[in-house]
């Protein structure tokens, strides 16, 4: 099974960014033209509906804000029962270059993984960060390349391309506190393959990054304990990767 | 050094003295009497929060012009009779409120049979001192840190279980903020389906976007 425009499902998802929508949405239809797009709205307060149901996207509009964790999984949900092959996410601020999904698709195809991530610092790019937030990263990609047996550079990209089996685990389960590094854990444990690949990141459209100097070695510490914590709870026989039904 | 019960007679001396914030905690009194009675007549205030005003009313105004006489009387107790009589208070209270809940079906039973079992626990603590002495012979419990520690680890449970019930009510809160999500999603989608010129399901037809 290779990822076409058609079975491919784009997720995004957005709190208040009606500023970078549109702009966004346009990239889209440049890049990938005809492929199903998702927006789910987690809460937003601002015109990010009005501005989804001005263009062809799909919207799903929580009446709650249930953070990122939360938005994405239902729209693995929607893509799960809409009988998606894969789904493909992005940021809504404009990080995520839309050109680049091709080349996860590109990678999904030949490798036949279960998730393809887009990793900042593989190879050459030109993303530059601060030292705290560098530092920050580099030490969890290094616990979490020894967690998972495998070797992880941006264990915080939300930039993943994923197949049909895992829209069946995460539909059901999918950590809500810090959804990538958490869930890249959960499915090494549950026997699934993951690949990264270099793409460009760029600053975003608009808004600030929620995260200050102090605030990125609070959010690594954390983010270490939830690993630990999570490494404690038992996994689910259903969900693992040889075992796993995804006829619905 | 003055003994307590000297230094309480002394400020009964300065208070008993002191006309102006004695007039005004009646008048403040009178006025919250005045107000939770009307309330209750009204119906605006249950019960329970009427009675809870009346106290808090009544001492106001008993504090206005309490006889020192009185206080006097008082302080002459012993020690122990007065602590019973606030715990036992305390626990007539915990029970009023908690029945009331119920009443209201504010309160899930699980959390009721906790709440009503520990203002029992109050009751007889301050009913039966004996009871509590023979406690304290048997598990060698005399001094005050031992109580706290028994009491800390109690509450301590009892927070531990509000923050397991907190977190499977977010799980769940969080599925039905998704379910709803996705059930309006469909509901637009057949709204859609309905009006002629409108194609909505982009996976059968991506030509139709844009």
């Amino acid at each position: 099974m290779q990822p076409t425009l058609q079975n491919t499902l784009l997720i995004i998802p957005a709190f208040n960014e009606e500023a970078s929508l549109s702009a966004l949405l346009d990239e889209i239809e440049d890049a990938v033209p005809g492929m199903a797009v998702l927006i789910i709205s987690d809460g937003s307060s601002d015109g990010t509906t009005r501005v989804v149901r001005a263009s062809a996207a799909l919207l799903l509009d929580l009446p709650c804000n249930l953070g990122v964790g939360g938005a994405v999984q239902t729209g693995y949900q929607y893509a799960f029962t809409h009988g998606y092959d894969f789904a493909v996410r992005i940021d809504a601020d404009g990080q995520h270059p839309p050109r680049e999904i091709t080349k996860l698709m590109d990678r999904m195809a030949e490798s036949s993984t279960n998730m393809v991530i887009g990793s900042r610092f593989l190879g050459e790019t030109e993303y530059r960060s601060t030292l705290f937030r560098s530092f920050g990263i580099r030490a969890l990609a290094a616990f979490l390349s020894v967690v998972c047996r495998k070797r992880v550079t941006d264990p915080t990209s939300g930039f993943q391309l994923i197949d049909r089996k895992l829209l069946m685990v995460f539909s059901w389960c999918y950590p809500s506190e810090y959804p990538e590094p958490e869930a890249l854990a959960l499915i090494r444990r549950q026997g699934y393959e993951c690949e990264e690949v270099a793409v460009s990141f760029r600053a975003r459209f608009s808004g600030e990054s929620t995260m200050t100097h102090w605030g990125t070695l609070y959010f690594t510490l954390k983010v270490f304990l939830a690993l630990i914590i999570d490494r404690a709870r038992p996994i689910d026989p259903k969900f693992a990767c040889e075992t796993i039904v995804t006829d619905y | 050094m003055p003994t307590e019960n000297e230094i309480v007679i002394r400020l009964i001396e300065y208070w008993a003295a002191a006309w102006v914030p004695r007039s005004i905690c009646g008048i403040v009194g009178a006025l919250a009497v005045y107000i939770a009675v009307s309330g209750l007549f009204k119906s605006r205030l249950n019960l329970l929060a009427a009675m809870l005003w009346i106290i808090a009313a009544g001492v106001t105004f008993c504090f206005a012009f309490i006889p020192g006489e009185t206080i006097r009387s008082v302080i002459a107790l012993e020690y122990y009779v007065r602590v019973r009589v606030i715990i036992a208070s305390i626990s007539v209270l915990v029970l009023l409120v908690t029945l009331e809940s119920i009443r209201h079906t504010r309160l899930k039973e699980r959390y009721a049979i906790l709440w009503i079992f520990t203002a029992f626990a109050l009751l007889v603590c301050a009913m039966a001192p004996r009871l509590v002495d023979l406690l304290r012979a048997a598990t060698g419990m005399g001094y005050a840190a031992a109580i706290v520690a028994v009491a800390f680890t109690f509450l301590l449970f009892v927070a531990f279980d509000f923050s397991i019930s907190l977190s499977r009510m977010q799980e769940k809160n969080a599925q039905v903020t998704q379910r709803i999500a996705l059930l309006q999603q469909e509901i637009e989608q057949l709204k859609g389906a309905d009006a002629p010129d409108q194609a909505t399901d982009h996976r059968q037809e991506p030509s139709a976007r844009g």
